[in-house]
């Protein structure tokens, strides 16, 4: 009979002590003195589609830029974001591009990079993600847009019914069903041990390349074994009071639940259930919900500067910053913003002609200087994207050199 | 085959060495691939003189393709004389020969396969007889990913703790679903006549699908009608089962309705009614899962359909059909091919029929419950109009189910002990890893459940966590192939991966036992036998969509304004008929060519309508002989039209790449950076093809797009969802003339399909690459080319088919190794 403690033990006996990869603040979380700075939060908004960028893009840059025609919808704002041109991942594809939006990278290409492609959220998630109860929240429409990616190259689905939503956030499981919870989670974590040797005893009679496949997959055990841990901890810790009635699972169309969500994200902030979260609007957003517009999104989207659909398409973006304005406004009232960084835009920026340069960003918030209308170099010493993302997850509280395709910070934006 | 090439290396002796021909690459190749400009990524210069790794050898082995195909030099730079071309063929393709005795077996190993979703699932439902429509394990796994539309390729699949958490679940999810200790269940009877609305008190709690509404109202007749396809007043709930939560065991069900077609042909305008004047009504039976999820009609967690049937008399008559139904589901009646739905019209009938005389009496009452089912009532339009459901079952045949045997044998729960338990789970670890499993990887299972027992865990609970443990160890979710030749159960596994999509069953397992798996007679046998089983349907389902990237329809579905598209389910039909053709021809072991000149297709009566083809009645599908000469073969097939447009509209460019790589085995380069997008601009009258011409004006970007873009020129008169149009929405005409690269002219399609006609040999080397990539699960490279050669050759024999093709792969080296 063997004698060697279960490595379940072993990981949980060393938490203390043992940097786990990514989860260092795993005893910090709640053993540590209140913060007195309230936390630094990251808020993504990707849109499939883009925005036609005759309307998005300001003419002039600076502070003092008249607002253009979709950014009029946010204009009282206008302190407090910053609007960027020329700046792109210099990938492309058109839709199959616009996965690359928080990455960087085309999932294609990702096995060439050390992190593949996993987008911004989730390394800030890796972060700061044992400190509350969901490491990120990502939700969206429909299918999303594929936006969110893992370390190891999945792709995150979106939750995209709110009432779920709503549920995970605040609804306490009972105390019998706790119970029930916890023996699942020690029962899993005991199958894990159990897979843990059996694929080892096959790893000695593999070769070399299978080797490395079947590396994949005892990573990928030490993956759900600490989730699990963190998991068990929340256990018992209870839910927040949202202040709000329950949300109830029902149909509904996709401009009810879009401010639905909305408030769900800026709740789930307020009560620091998460200080990540994400939405996607997908190709597949039923605009025709919307009074005077009658065809479908995807379809607007190809306006071949077509009169009739160019009006159309007005009214839809029209429609989505007006609703992140009145976001904005509520970030504002729970005293969010200044420690949120909002930053929205898409990976593809004319849908009509399916380009992915010169991607159209927008960045709220954090409290950080706000510079208007800044503007990159357009043609040569062109800056990658990935430098902004890099300076967010630094803002975040990241000491990392590089993300994605980074060749430094953004330097022309004060992070600080 | 080697030794057609030794004997030519004999006769040109002049070349003793196979030495990278340098003077020829100096001369005609290092301008463009050398010190100063990489040109498509390739470099010659700093090549050395033999092949030193499996790289250069890829490298040698492109050089000398395009040599060959005389694709370079370009056409517009000085040309090689004919002697200095094959002398440079010549001694590349020696040092090829030679080197690939030296790299044999590099990059030919597929890399340990991980089953894919389709295969998981297959498998599960196979391993322990479920049935995985309704319920699918596999259904909330991330996508996988593919590699040039393939999604099983062993190198890019990718396990993650995400997936691994999927997987206990749904494990634990499977084993539950085959456990069955309790009593065979008893087949029950359900019915319920007419009226199907409830209000009052028989209406609490209810979902709305059973609540009478604004389109819903409790009829004064014994019979209560449908008016239109979605939800409110055109789907049935039946509450009998929805007071049971479903049906209480999944199994085979018998559902009876009584129904009739009313008032087929109708007189009202046009406009109103957006289904066929005249049709058959379709009934159909659908399986839905309502739990959990919500209290606003329609809004089901998922639906399955079950059967659709059509009517055309109004004489009542009893449909029937019996088949599978999960545990938890309740039927649906439905009206498939009415008109959108009965709110549109009745709202339609108030706009367009105002004249009507059964219609005017309700024109000035407000919207609501009066002016609603007035309407509906005084319509005389089409009515599908259901008196009683009835349904039956389960039906049984044996009892425990097949699942529960191989689980728990005759054991019930009273004889679990060590000893019983570590039984089952060596059994079912032998049954799951599709080989014996090794002391290393049972003995940490046994011990986990041994460790539980002694622990104080109930024994069947023990023993099911071990089911699970079982169901998430490598053993059971990768393919271990090693390398050299397959062993006898890892060549059973692959031969059914490749034409079932899932486990060996008993017979190639007895076969791979006795050691004779792997003899040519037997291996044939299997083959035919397999090709010739249901399970089959997977392999050509499972190829089609893979070959054609399929998926792209779901990732780009085409646009909601494309109406007749959902209305008419073509999406379903197209796929249905390219399946049925790709069977046809494999059951028929049909030449190859027919895939690019059949006369003939599989067509419903919505298909045949979309393509302009009279005289097809019902939804069933028949082979029909096309009239003329605007579809045949593949290249007419709407699924390939579709998966190569984007949902909106066409464009030449990504056609002609998907008609060469999916045909003709040519893959263009991407394209390079500097190259500006086209933008479409509606407001001059210019086509796309116009806008094209001028950029390809330049010769660096016609080299590639001469030899793509005419394919996608010859197929511009269908439209992004495969319906024939001699205009483009804007009117502007279509111009489907080209000029291939070879300088052959066509006027239209049809012209363009005869030409392609004659190149049979690219056809059949692209799909037997195709095919063998599947087959493998890993990409093909320098060293497969002997046996894609030997293949084609074989092919090229008189009277072959498509079943050959696949004898062929089987039975080649390239697949009885790894």
């Amino acid at each position: 009979m063997k004698t060697n403690l279960p490595r379940r033990h072993i990981l949980r006996g060393l938490g203390v002590s043992l940097a786990l990869p990514g989860f260092q603040s795993l005893q910090t979380g709640f053993a540590a003195p209140k913060e007195s700075t309230p936390p630094r939060r990251l808020l993504c908004l990707g849109n499939h589609l883009g925005f036609h960028p005759p309307s998005f893009f300001p003419k002039q840059t600076g502070t003092d830029y008249q607002t253009s025609p979709t950014l009029q919808n946010i204009d009282q704002h206008r302190k407090d974001f910053t609007v960027l041109s020329h700046l792109d991942h210099d990938v492309g594809g058109g839709h199959n591009g616009v996965e690359a939006f928080l990455s960087g990278i085309r999932k294609e290409e990702s096995s060439g990079f050390p992190e593949r492609n996993i987008s911004l959220d989730q390394i800030a998630a890796e972060h700061s993600g044992s400190a509350t109860r969901f490491p990120s929240i990502n939700a969206g429409l429909g299918e999303g847009t594929d936006m969110c990616w893992t370390r190891t190259g999945v792709r995150i689905p979106p939750i995209n019914n709110p009432a779920r939503l709503f549920e995970a956030l605040f609804v306490q499981d009972d105390g019998f069903s706790r119970k029930q919870q916890r023996q699942r989670l020690g029962e899993q974590a005991s199958i894990l041990d159990a897979l843990n040797e059996s694929a080892k005893s096959l790893h000695r009679d593999l070769n070399h390349t299978d080797r490395d496949k079947l590396d994949q997959y005892l990573t990928s055990i030490r993956d759900v074994e600490q989730r699990l841990q963190m998991s068990e901890i929340w256990l018992d810790k209870p839910k927040p009071n949202p202040g709000i009635d329950p949300i109830t699972d029902e149909e509904r169309q996709h401009i009810e639940e879009l401010p639905l969500f909305f408030d769900l994200i800026t709740l789930a902030l307020q009560t620091d259930s998460t200080r990540i979260a994400t939405f996607e609007i997908p190709m597949g957003f039923t605009v025709s919900d919307l009074d005077k517009v009658d065809l479908g999104y995807h379809g607007l989207s190809h306006h071949s500067k077509g009169e009739g659909k160019l009006a159309q398409l007005k009214v839809v973006e029209d429609y989505i910053f007006t609703q992140v304005n009145r976001l904005l406004n509520g970030l504002q009232e729970a005293q969010l913003l200044d420690h949120t960084l909002f930053i929205m835009g898409s990976g593809m920026s004319d849908a009509s002609t399916h380009s992915n340069k010169d991607l159209p960003v927008l960045l709220a918030g954090g409290g950080i200087k706000h510079k208007g209308h800044l503007d990159s170099p357009h043609d040569h010493h062109r800056v990658p994207l990935c430098n902004l993302w890099l300076s967010a997850l630094q803002w975040f509280g990241l000491k990392r050199e590089r993300f994605g395709k980074s060749t430094g910070t953004f330097s022309k934006l004060n992070f600080s | 085959m080697f030794r057609l090439a030794a004997i030519a290396f004999f006769g040109f002796s002049s070349i003793s060495q196979a030495t990278l021909p340098k003077a020829f690459l100096a001369e005609h190749c290092h301008q463009c691939h050398g010190p100063n400009k990489q040109k498509a990524d390739r470099r010659f210069d700093t090549l050395a003189t033999s092949i030193e790794n499996f790289e250069q050898q890829e490298l040698w082995q492109d050089i000398v393709d395009q040599l060959n195909l005389g694709e370079m030099p370009p056409k517009d730079k000085p040309q090689p004389s004919q002697t200095e071309r094959l002398d440079a063929i010549k001694a590349l393709t020696n040092g090829i020969t030679t080197s690939r005795e030296k790299f044999k077996g590099v990059s030919q190993h597929t890399t340990l396969r991980r089953l894919n979703k389709v295969e998981y699932r297959r498998t599960i439902g196979d391993l322990l007889g479920l049935d995985v429509k309704a319920w699918d394990p596999s259904e909330d796994f991330p996508s996988e990913v593919t590699h040039q539309g393939f999604d099983n390729n062993g190198d890019q699949l990718v396990t993650s703790g995400l997936l691994l958490k999927k997987y206990l679940s749904a494990a634990e999810a499977a084993i539950q679903r085959s456990t069955h200790f309790e009593e065979k269940p008893e087949s029950k009877n359900y019915n319920q006549k007419s009226p199907f609305y409830f209000q009052g008190k028989e209406s609490k709690n209810l979902p709305k699908l059973f609540l009478t509404g604004r389109f819903r109202f409790v009829p004064e007749t014994p019979y209560t009608d449908l008016y239109g396809r979605h939800y409110r007043g055109g789907h049935l709930g039946f509450l009998p089962l929805y007071k049971q939560g479903g049906v209480p065991h999944s199994g085979q069900y018998t559902i009876r309705v009584r129904a009739a077609a009313v008032n087929r042909t109708h007189t009202y305008p046009n406009g109103i009614i957006t289904s066929r004047n005249g049709d058959p009504l379709v009934l159909e039976l659908a399986s839905v899962d309502r739990r959990g999820s919500v209290t606003s009609a329609g809004n089901v967690r998922k639906m399955v359909s079950l059967s659709t049937h059509e009517l055309t008399e109004t004489e009542p008559k009893w449909i029937e059909w019996t088949g599978y139904i999960e545990k938890g589901y309740e039927p649906e009646v439905r009206f498939r091919n009415g008109t959108i739905s009965a709110k549109n019209l009745v709202f339609k009938l108030g706009r367009l029929a105002q004249n009507r005389p059964e219609i005017k009496p309700f024109l000035h009452l407000k919207p609501g419950n009066e002016r609603g089912h007035g309407m509906l009532r005084a319509y005389q339009g089409p009515k599908l109009r259901i008196w009683e459901i009835q349904v039956e079952g389960p039906h049984l045949s044996s009892w425990p189910p097949e699942g529960h045997q191989l689980l728990y044998n005759d054991l019930t729960p009273p004889d679990l002990n060590k000893k019983t338990i570590h039984e089952r789970l060596t059994h079912f670890a032998q049954k799951a890893f599709r080989r014996p499993p090794t002391k290393g990887e049972i003995k940490p299972i046994l011990a986990l459940v041994s460790g539980k027992i002694d622990s104080g865990t109930d024994p069947l609970k023990a023993l099911q966590l071990g089911f699970q443990t079982i169901l998430c160890a490598p053993g059971f979710l990768y393919l271990k192939e090693d390398e050299g030749n397959l062993n006898p159960n890892a060549l059973a596994s692959r031969l059914s991966y490749f034409l079932w999509s899932s486990m060996p069953d008993d017979e190639l397992l007895q076969l791979a036992r006795s050691k004779t798996l792997n003899q040519p007679e037997i291996l044939r046998a299997q083959v035919d036998r397999m090709l010739a089983h249901p399970k089959a349907k997977r392999f050509v389902g499972n190829f089609i969509r893979v070959w054609l990237e399929l998926d792209n329809i779901g990732r780009m579905p085409p646009s909601p304004d494309f109406r007749n598209y959902y209305r008419d389910d073509l999406g379903n039909a197209m796929r249905i008929e390219t399946e049925h053709f790709f069977s046809h021809l494999l059951d028929q072991n049909l030449p190859l060519e027919e895939f690019l000149t059949a006369n003939f297709s599989f067509l419903n009566r919505e298909l045949a309508k979309h393509y302009g083809i009279s005289g097809i009645e019902g939804t069933h599908f028949r082979k029909v002989t096309l009239p003329n000469s605007t579809r045949g073969g593949i290249l007419g097939h709407g699924s390939f039209l579709t998966a190569s447009a984007n949902g909106v509209d066409t464009s030449p460019v990504i056609r002609g790449i998907y008609v060469m790589d999916k045909l003709l085995d040519y893959t263009p380069p991407p394209p390079p950076d500097e190259v500006p997008e086209i933008e479409p601009d509606v407001r001059g009258a210019i086509t796309l093809r116009q806008q094209l011409i001028k950029h390809r004006a330049d010769p660096s970007c016609a080299q590639c797009h001469d030899k793509f873009d005419p394919a996608g020129f010859a197929l511009e008169n269908y439209d992004a969802i495969g319906a024939w149009r001699d205009r483009y929405p804007d009117k502007l005409p279509v111009d489907a003339s080209g000029k291939l690269d070879n300088g052959k002219t066509f006027d239209n399609a049809s012209n363009f399909r005869q030409l392609l006609a004659t190149q049979e040999k690219p056809f059949t080397r692209c799909l037997t690459k195709k095919l063998l990539t599947y087959a493998l699960g890993r990409e093909l490279n320098s060293n497969d080319r002997p046996t894609i050669d030997f293949i084609c050759e074989e092919m090229a024999q008189p009277k072959k088919g498509l079943q050959d093709l696949i004898q062929s792969i089987i039975t080649s080296e390239t697949f009885l190794k790894n």
